[in-house]
């Protein structure tokens, strides 16, 4: 760093020469210096380029500068009538840019676009040479440039022998030297028109830095003032006709004939001005302008074009007040005299308004004229009027380009001839759009380029002296024929015209301007007069391009806050009614949006109608940022972040993701808390399951969705937060993930206390008003902990205390109170009332069970071995019918076991590993006593028995109706079996009532009759097996098929029965 | 507080005992009994009002006794006496229809086991034993858990005692103890007294007197149903009974006060003349005994206005004014 400062400390003239040659090639001056200048200082860089390749020694006599002006000073410092002030102009220009180079390095802020400047030695030269030469090439124009002998002398008189030193070497370049001996070095001078547009953007930026005086704005004060005068005069001008029809609509007239008509009769009846009615008038015609016509070819286009020249330029306050209006004779008597033809931008207007023109080349014509009127009455070189034309011819000249050479044509005399000519092409010129004025002039010069194009040269004569300019001076006329082909060459620039006669130029030429403007001598003393004029009279800012622009930009702003600040100290005294000063946001936000984007704002400089709207813009108090140095730290950029974030992740890959402090851990009250809401779900289920047998009850059609069950959705407490906003850069107390993570508990919390379901906004408000409670809990705790009360000392438990009961807690207790009462008992609770609800659920289902229930839980066979068929009446099966039961030798209906194997190995394995069980051992048949066997059995026995046949007899008899037929049977009946005792059958052929006279208690309740059985269906006695005997042990089996009657079901009817019993 | 409008005072004698079972003296003046029944009015109309607004919640015009236990459901303690004794009320009502008023005049109003015992002592014997089966109808109220799901569990014969109601125990043990206390040193003859004045109520058969002075029929459609004229008996009994408390507990902390400040004067004139004061036979009583004035009332009831911190917690920060209501006693 210290090497590359050491250059300007020691103001070493060579390197600092390089490097601002480098520059220049960056560009790094376009920014800064007027056209005229950069041409200046273009034509020395190349020169100087030619220059160190063949004569090194070059350098040798610049650094005989005493003056701490550098090299490129030197030779930047070109001849200007008072050369010595622009010449220094210029050369303090170059100087600061150099030196603004010198402050980065001070900060070492440079870049490696930076770096490179300053390195010593270039050896791409040839390259960037080249380049440089591609751009120079097509300004490089030739200007006559004198050298001004006298006042170099005056100034350093080094100088002018090293600029002539240097001058012959130089090859291209045209350097003449005059009689005088003096080195004339020419340079050409660039109607800027592309430069200074394309310059904006980047002057914009540095807008903030320049020091402006609203006091030295009354100049522009008046002049604003005057253009609107201006325009208010005009708006009368054109309202004057008081007839609609004769209203200026252009093309409209026609179309619309009838409309207006209309209207025009019953306008007394409208309540519109007429002003007003055009301008809706123009509204509702579609997209046209008003200069539109369907009869001229051409002419829309043109006068839009046109239009806006003129209105460009009635806006270019700075130089053009004093031609809006015809002068008047007042002011100069002898105007008229001298002046034939008059011109102002205001008649042109009219002239517009009026389609008195026909082509572009007669709009230009009259445009020019004005200036010209101007340069010839006012001859005076100092005369200040001949300043702001020259302003405005530049100006003028800049726009003109832009508007496309178009004739109008009639329509007919346009189809006639193309329907001579050619049908199959159009119109060359007329319907190119306005938009694109660079095309359009190329197509203008082939045509009209000898005629109208030329006239713009923008030579720049260097007389010496008046009396100097009497003597011949050096002309050098070259026409260059523009090279076109590249796309950023400047059109206006097509052919130049550099002369050299400054005959006249001293003297005014009264003679009035023909209006011939191809009378080439005439313009061109003209032009050498006017570029005269704006040399000599050109002042420091004049030098300066930036302040140049940023004047006109502001020009309206600066008026306007004029004006605002006038009304603030009327008369002298502070006016405190008036409106304060203030900025305007919506002009704010224009300034920053124009700022970020420069090439949109660009498209608005370069259409002129957008321009009056958006020029206002640019005062600096909208740039809020102005002055402030930037943050050091500009922080992480989003990639920075990326990669980092990338980086941790991966280590989380490696590492395996740690559990955030949010997760829910699985003990404490969290756990009790998921147990109650599994609880509730499942009381939810069985509520379901009961509420859907009692619609059974009611309803015979059941919609499929009714059978439905609740949805159980168990909570997934090993849901975690985002791994993202888990990793290490992530904020862990970030606001909007603990909403979440609080959002997740409070729902929970309304889960638990008994909420199926709640809406979204629910529960993000309780959320919020828990967040605002703990919230103020923690505030009031922090205030205790910071109090710089005496009680300082109190316990922290005492602090807590306070605190909850300030949040309305009034004791800790509340808060046991609360898990004991709301969690814990909740549980046991819930659990309570589950059981209740699944016994009463299992209640309403109870006769169902019951069957089910009886008929498998004693591991009966009867379905399997088909005993049922038993009860059911003989031969069910079929099994008689085919005979199977002799061959099985089968007694009952039943299958015989052994035809099912599986089942026989199965009883096969039981016994093997059993043996003899209790209820096999119960089921032992015992053969029954039957009449004739009783003197069989023992003595003792035979009355006992005698008295139960004797009994059974009774029973047995009592089927009988009618006497005789019981004792028939009393004395006859032979071949009687013995009834057991536990066959009489009980004294409850009534249904027995349980002691509390209700019938039970499972009936008392509603129950669905669809799971009892139907009444007929409940057997008092079931009837037993038709065996007469009891060897076989599986039908001995026999049990009761129903059990609804706990009574009945007891009695296990054994093998012995009579078939009287049946019938019972 | 102006006793000079004696049609618009209808229950002094009602304050006036309640008054004197929670403490008071016999004869409280007139103004304090007038202000109590003010109080004790507009605590009825705030109690009407909202429950009115609960019920319109719920969807139905009339009040019924759910919506005003529920204005005092944070009392756990005082829902579960109130419990009781509709429970207990229920009983009297199937006693009365199953022996044709075989039980009279039972203390209902206050603590269920007192009744069965004392007033319903002779009559009970027999029947005591069906009166328990019938209290177990006990009475649900609709925010108990087992109402949180669509379908409830037959009722359970063997509820066991909870906790809440052992709260409710505990409470009204308290309130025989003070009771106890109270009458420890009574004679037969004020005891019987005493025990009189423990029926008092301001709806207790005068129903329609009641509904007339709290102005019912402004506040609410319809005719209220009995359930809540007697639920409000019991209120208004409460609510008399606590200011009363308060009261007495501001008077004592007055004289506690007043007695400090004149000993510290006494002390400072020290004049020992009116130190020793003799006492002679004819000299009136020690010390008069102040009933409860109006102002011991108002400020027993600011006491008992006060708002609770948890109706405020949410706005410790916010700032803003505070909306309150009157709170239910």
């Amino acid at each position: 760093m210290s090497q590359e400062l050491d250059i300007f400390q020691s103001n070493d003239v060579d390197r600092l020469y390089t490097i601002a040659a480098r520059l220049f090639r960056r560009r790094a001056f376009d920014y800064y210096l007027t056209a005229q200048q950069l041409a200046v200082l273009n034509r020395n860089a190349k020169e100087e380029n030619n220059h160190k390749r063949e004569k090194p020694h070059n350098d040798g006599h610049e650094s005989k500068l005493d003056d701490d002006k550098s090299k490129d000073e030197v030779i930047v410092d070109v001849s200007l009538p008072e050369g010595v002030d622009s010449g220094r102009a210029l050369a303090l220009k170059v100087r600061y840019i150099l030196w603004d180079k010198a402050i980065d390095l001070l900060y070492d802020e440079k870049n490696a676009e930076e770096y490179e400047l300053f390195e010593p030695e270039d050896d791409g030269n040839t390259e960037q040479k080249s380049e440089v030469d591609k751009t120079t090439a097509v300004r490089e124009v030739d200007e006559d440039d004198e050298y001004d002998d006298e006042d170099e002398d005056e100034g350093d008189g080094e100088k002018k022998t090293a600029n002539s030193g240097a001058a012959p070497a130089e090859p291209t370049d045209e350097l003449t030297v005059d009689e005088s001996g003096n080195t004339v070095l020419e340079v050409p001078i660039v109607p800027t028109t592309e430069t200074s547009q394309f310059d904006n953007k980047k002057l914009i930026e540095n807008f903030n830095k320049i020091y402006h005086n609203f006091e030295s704005d009354k100049d522009t004060l008046i002049k604003r003032r005057k253009l609107e005068e201006n325009d208010k005069l005009l708006e009368n001008d054109t309202s004057n006709p008081k007839d609609l029809i004769s209203m200026n609509l252009g093309a409209a007239n026609l179309s619309l004939k009838h409309l207006l008509r209309a209207i025009d009769d019953q306008k007394d009846r409208l309540q519109l001005q007429d002003n007003e009615l055009r301008q809706l008038i123009m509204d509702v015609r579609k997209n046209r302008s008003k200069w539109a016509s369907d009869d001229k070819i051409g002419q829309e286009e043109l006068y839009e074009a046109c239009e806006k020249v003129v209105m460009e330029l009635r806006n270019y306050t700075e130089h053009s007040t004093a031609f809006l209006n015809k002068v008047s004779k007042r002011e100069a008597p002898n105007y008229y005299q001298i002046i034939k033809k008059p011109m102002d931008l205001n008649t042109i207007l009219k002239k517009l308004k009026g389609f008195q023109y026909k082509s572009k080349s007669e709009f230009m014509e009259d445009v020019l004229l004005i200036w010209k009127n101007c340069l010839t009455y006012n001859s005076d070189p100092r005369h200040f009027l001949r300043v702001h034309a020259i302003a405005m011819q530049k100006k003028s000249l800049q726009l003109l380009p832009l508007i496309p050479d178009i004739t109008i044509r009639d329509r007919a005399e346009v189809e006639a001839e193309a329907h001579i000519d050619e049908p199959g092409t159009p119109v060359p010129h007329a319907r190119t759009s306005s938009k694109k004025g660079k095309k359009r002039t190329r197509n203008g010069e082939i045509k009209d380029e000898s005629k109208e194009e030329t006239p713009a040269p923008t030579t720049m004569t260097n007389v010496e002296t008046p009396a100097a300019s009497t003597t011949t001076a050096t002309t050098t006329n070259t026409t260059n024929a523009i090279n076109t082909t590249t796309a950023t060459a400047p059109n206006s620039t097509a052919a130049l015209i550099a002369n050299g006669v400054g005959v006249t130029s001293g003297t005014p030429t009264p003679a009035p301007n023909t209006s011939t403007i191809n009378d080439a001598t005439e313009l061109e003393d003209d032009d050498n007069g006017e570029t005269n004029e704006y040399l000599n009279t050109e002042d420091n800012d004049k030098d300066d391009l930036e302040i140049q622009t940023w004047k006109n930009f502001t020009s309206k702003t600066r008026s306007d806050f004029c004006i605002k600040r006038s009304e603030l100290f009327r008369d002298n005294t502070l006016n405190p009614d008036s409106d304060a000063i203030l900025r305007d946001p919506k002009k704010l936000r224009n300034f920053e949006s124009y700022l970020k984007h420069y090439s949109e704002a660009r498209r608005h400089i370069f259409n002129p109608s957008a321009k009056t709207t958006d020029d206002d813009l640019y005062l600096i108090e909208y740039d809020i940022a102005g002055g402030l140095p930037a943050l050091p730290y500009v922080g992480m950029s989003e990639e920075e972040t990326d990669q980092y974030e990338a980086k941790l992740a991966e280590k989380v890959m490696q590492e395996g993701l740690k559990p955030s402090e949010f997760i829910s851990t699985d003990g404490g009250l969290n756990a009790v808390i998921n147990d109650n809401i599994h609880e509730m779900q499942q009381i939810r289920q069985i509520c379901f399951k009961i509420s859907l047998i009692r619609q059974m009850q009611q309803q015979t059609f059941l919609h499929h969705t009714q059978l439905r069950a609740p949805e159980i959705e168990k909570i997934d407490d090993s849901i975690d937060i985002d791994p993202v906003s888990r990793l290490e850069n992530h904020e862990k107390m970030n606001k909007e993930l603990m909403f979440y993570v609080m959002k997740k508990r409070v729902s929970k919390i309304a889960m638990q206390s008994g909420f199926e379901s709640t809406e979204m906004f629910a529960i993000d408000c309780l959320s919020e008003i828990a967040g605002s409670f703990l919230d103020n809990l923690v505030k009031t705790m922090k205030q205790h902990i910071e109090t710089p009360s005496q009680n300082q000392a109190q316990k922290k438990k005492n602090i807590l205390t306070l605190s909850l009961l300030e949040n309305g807690i009034i004791k800790p207790d509340e808060l046991h109170h609360y898990v004991t009462e709301s969690v814990l008992k909740q549980g046991t609770k819930l659990k309570d009332l589950k059981v209740k609800l699944q016994s009463f659920l299992k209640q309403l289902l109870r006769p169902a069970f019951e069957m089910t229930e009886k008929t498998f839980a004693d591991d009966s066979e009867q379905f399997l071995s088909g005993e049922f068929s038993n009860e059911l009446g003989d031969d069910f099966f079929g099994f008689k019918e085919l005979g199977l039961d002799k061959e099985f030798g089968m007694l009952g209906g039943s299958i015989p076991l052994h035809l099912l194997q599986s089942r026989f190995a199965e009883t096969n394995a039981n016994d093997d590993s059993k043996g003899i069980k209790r209820e096999e051992f119960e089921s032992a048949p015992y053969p029954r006593v039957k009449q004739d066997q009783i003197e069989l059995q023992i003595k003792l026995f035979q009355p006992i028995l005698e008295e139960c046949l004797q009994k059974t007899k009774v029973f047995n008899s009592k089927q009988y109706k009618t006497k005789k037929e019981t004792s028939d049977y009393m004395a006859n009946a032979t071949d009687v079996v013995i009834m057991d005792d536990l066959d009489y059958p009980k004294k409850h052929s009534k249904p027995k009532l349980p002691p509390n006279g209700k019938i039970t208690s499972s009936k008392k309740k509603i129950l669905p009759t669809t799971f009892f059985l139907p009444e007929e269906d409940v057997p008092v006695v079931q009837s037993g097996p038709l065996t007469a005997t009891g060897d076989d042990n599986l039908a001995n089996n026999t049990t009761a098929v129903n059990g609804t009657t706990p009574l009945m079901s007891d009695i296990a009817v054994d093998g012995i029965t009579t078939p009287t019993i049946e019938n019972f | 507080m102006n006793g000079n409008n004696p049609d618009k005072y209808k229950y002094r004698i009602e304050i006036q005992q309640m008054m004197f079972v929670s403490g008071e003296t016999l004869d409280p003046p007139v103004q304090t009994t007038s202000l109590i029944e003010d109080i004790v009015r507009s605590q009825v109309v705030e109690i009407i009002v909202q429950a009115t607004r609960t019920a319109n919640a719920r969807g139905s015009k009339s009040i019924s006794a759910e919506d005003v236990i529920f204005l005092i459901r944070n009392d756990g303690a005082k829902v579960n006496r109130l419990r009781t004794y509709l429970s207990w009320k229920d009983v009297r009502k199937n006693a009365k229809d199953q022996e044709s008023g075989g039980v009279e005049g039972a203390d209902l109003i206050d603590e269920s086991s007192l009744a069965t015992t004392g007033a319903n002592g002779g009559a009970g014997g027999k029947n005591s034993a069906d009166m328990m089966k019938m209290k177990k109808s006990k009475i649900r109220l609709p925010w108990e858990l087992q109402f949180m799901f669509s379908e409830q569990p037959l009722e359970d014969e063997n509820d066991e005692l909870n906790d809440e109601e052992r709260e409710a125990t505990l409470a009204s043990l308290k309130r025989l103890k003070m009771a106890d206390d109270r009458t420890k040193g009574m004679t037969k003859d004020e005891y019987v007294h005493w025990s009189e004045c423990r029926q008092a109520s301001f709806t207790f058969r005068k129903a329609k007197r009641f509904r007339e002075w709290a102005g019912f029929a402004h506040l609410a459609d319809g005719k209220p149903n009995d359930d809540v004229v007697d639920i409000l008996g019991f209120l208004t009994f409460e609510i008399v009974c606590s200011l009363t408390e308060e009261a007495l507990i501001v008077k004592q902390e007055q004289q506690m006060i007043a007695k400090t400040s004149t000993t510290i004067n006494t002390t400072s004139l020290a004049t020992p003349s009116n130190d020793k004061k003799r006492k002679h036979l004819f000299d009136g009583p020690d010390e008069a005994i102040h009933p409860l004035s109006p102002d011991h009332i108002m400020e027993a009831w600011r006491r008992l206005q006060r708002i609770s911190p948890s109706h405020k917690s949410l706005r410790n920060y916010g700032g803003g004014r505070l909306l309150s209501r009157t709170n239910v006693i």
